[in-house]
């Protein structure tokens, strides 16, 4: 009896330490354990670095293609209002990789300026000329390249050989007593048309200036849409730009906007169509008829073609420093007044087939053409002809002479 | 149990981060689609593509996939008041409507100019 209730015993505490070690695991299982669940840890971290890295990479995707977009449409509204320059200043001076142009900004509306002690300031209706530039410039906070743009105010008023007390005077007058004076010129219908008395003002035929005058700062007479040369003149007289009219602003203290427009461009191309062809750069009084705009994040260009453009760049400055001409084209076309011709027949998008062999095909090129509706455009008529012929088209009478877009 | 709660969290990540990309990518055809039509647009105002109509012609490369109708229209300026002169003859336009493809065949960009037609003497 009493050895059954021992065997029991034992039997019992047998089976209770079988029980807890039952309960535990062995190493195999822990370590199994442990391995699999490092396993999923280092999945999950892989996928969570994975996923933050390609979500960082589609927001920066998305901020270069706004910036792209943005970019675009800004530099193609602003080209469609570049107007032609004159003998002193280049209408639109260009690089494969920088643009300089002026462009006419609507007559501001005086309504809503004021001055800066906030009183509304003296209505000059006028349009406003401006220079405006882009350039790509390496990042001053590192990284990627950034685009720059500068947009530059120029001044127009009574000509400089004015006393400055005749210039305050004269300026003051009533823009009626302009237009009576200017009665007969032949801007009437421009100011009527853009209500810009001030721009044609202050000089009598008397006071016209004369090539040799020193004190004559003509900016604009690109075309006969701006009157003559010598009434559209540099000054120091007023300023109106984007809600600012001041008054006897010194020349030297004129605002210029200097800013980065777009980061994360590291390539930013430009050629200039002259109604013939497609070149690389761009330095004339008239206009391109078109220009091509191709941006990217990074350089497409492998380096053989960078350093062959770089290469033709080189020595197109080199044959304009040292040539007869000058860099100023002159009063021709300028089909070989500074600027650089690309391969015969190149046009737009069709070009770039040509040229994406050049290209990394992993860089992701946008391209835009813009059409520059202020170019004078030979005819059709002249165009196959030896035709660089200066003259506008003449859409008043005639027959069609063909479908094609002006 | 668990494994299946990983999977599972694992592919609704996966689908928003594809829905990003996707978003991405629509993005960049967006802005290809809207540079190809006024590139076409300016192009024929440039004389360097001919304004008739055009039905599923391709680009170039790089956008050799890309392709675009062009339908024109012709319409006399004064009828939609671009011009009020009393000159011998009334300018004629066109309108042109350029719609651009991705390549997958869907539409992606529709853009309309109204465009003077060249005359000479």
């Amino acid at each position: 009896m009493v050895m059954r209730a021992k065997n029991n015993l034992i039997q019992a505490q047998h089976s209770q330490k079988k029980r807890f070690c039952s309960l535990g695991f062995t190493l195999l299982e822990v370590v199994l354990a442990v391995t699999i669940a490092i396993g999923i840890m280092v999945i999950a971290l892989y996928f969570y670095q994975q996923s933050s890295t390609l979500r960082k990479e589609a927001l920066e995707e998305m901020d270069r293609i706004t910036a792209v977009r943005l970019v675009m449409d800004r530099l193609s509204s602003e080209l469609r209002c570049a107007v032609a320059g004159s003998g002193l200043l280049t209408g639109v001076s260009g690089s494969a990789s920088s643009i300089e142009f002026v462009r006419l900004d609507p007559p501001l509306r005086g309504g809503l300026l004021t001055n800066e002690s906030g009183e509304l300031a003296r209505v000059r209706m006028q349009p406003t000329f401006k220079k405006t530039s882009y350039r790509v410039a390496p990042d001053p906070v590192g990284g990627l390249s950034v685009l720059e743009r500068v947009e530059e105010a120029i001044l127009l008023g009574p000509k400089e050989s004015s006393t400055s007390s005749s210039s305050t005077q004269r300026r003051g007058e009533s823009n009626a007593g302009e237009r009576g004076r200017r009665s007969g010129n032949s801007t009437n219908s421009v100011e009527s048309a853009f209500d810009i008395p001030d721009i044609f003002s202050q000089v009598s035929e008397d006071d016209a200036p004369s090539s040799s005058n020193a004190n004559t700062n003509l900016l604009f007479a690109g075309d006969e849409y701006w009157a003559g040369n010598d009434e559209l003149q540099q000054s120091s007289g007023f300023m109106a730009m984007e809600g600012l009219i001041d008054e006897g602003l010194p020349q030297e203290e004129k605002i210029a906007i200097n800013n980065i427009f777009a980061r994360g461009i590291g390539y930013f191309n430009l050629r200039y169509y002259d109604g013939a062809q497609w070149v690389n750069s761009w330095n004339s009084k008239e206009l391109p008829v078109g220009i091509e705009i191709r941006m990217a994040a990074e350089d497409p260009e492998t380096e053989e073609a960078r350093a062959a453009r770089q290469a033709e760049e080189e020595s197109d400055v080199f044959e304009r420093a040292f040539s007869d001409d000058g860099i100023d084209g002159g009063e021709a076309f300028p089909l070989s007044n500074g600027s650089q011709q690309s391969a015969p027949g190149a046009m737009g998008i069709e070009f770039m087939g040509q040229v994406s062999s050049d290209f990394d095909t992993n860089v992701v090129v946008f391209q835009r053409i813009i059409y520059l509706p202020n170019a004078r455009r030979q005819p059709a008529s002249q165009e196959s002809s030896s035709g660089l012929s200066l003259e506008p088209l003449d859409i008043g009478a005639g027959t069609v002479n063909q479908r094609r877009g002006r | 149990m668990a494994l299946a709660l990983v999977v599972g969290a694992f592919s609704v990540i996966t689908g928003g981060l594809q829905s990003a990309v996707d978003s991405v990518e629509r993005m960049r055809n967006s802005v290809h689609g809207q540079n190809l039509a006024v590139s076409l647009l300016s192009q024929i105002q440039m004389g360097l593509v001919e304004a008739e109509d055009v039905e599923g012609a391709y680009f170039e490369a790089p956008f050799e996939e890309w392709s675009y109708d062009i339908e024109t229209e012709e319409m006399q300026a004064e009828t939609i008041g671009f011009y009020s002169g009393s000159g011998p003859s009334i300018p004629e336009m066109l309108r042109v409507d350029v719609a651009i493809y991705r390549p997958d065949g869907r539409i992606i960009h529709r853009m309309s100019q109204f465009v003077f037609m060249e005359y000479s003497e």
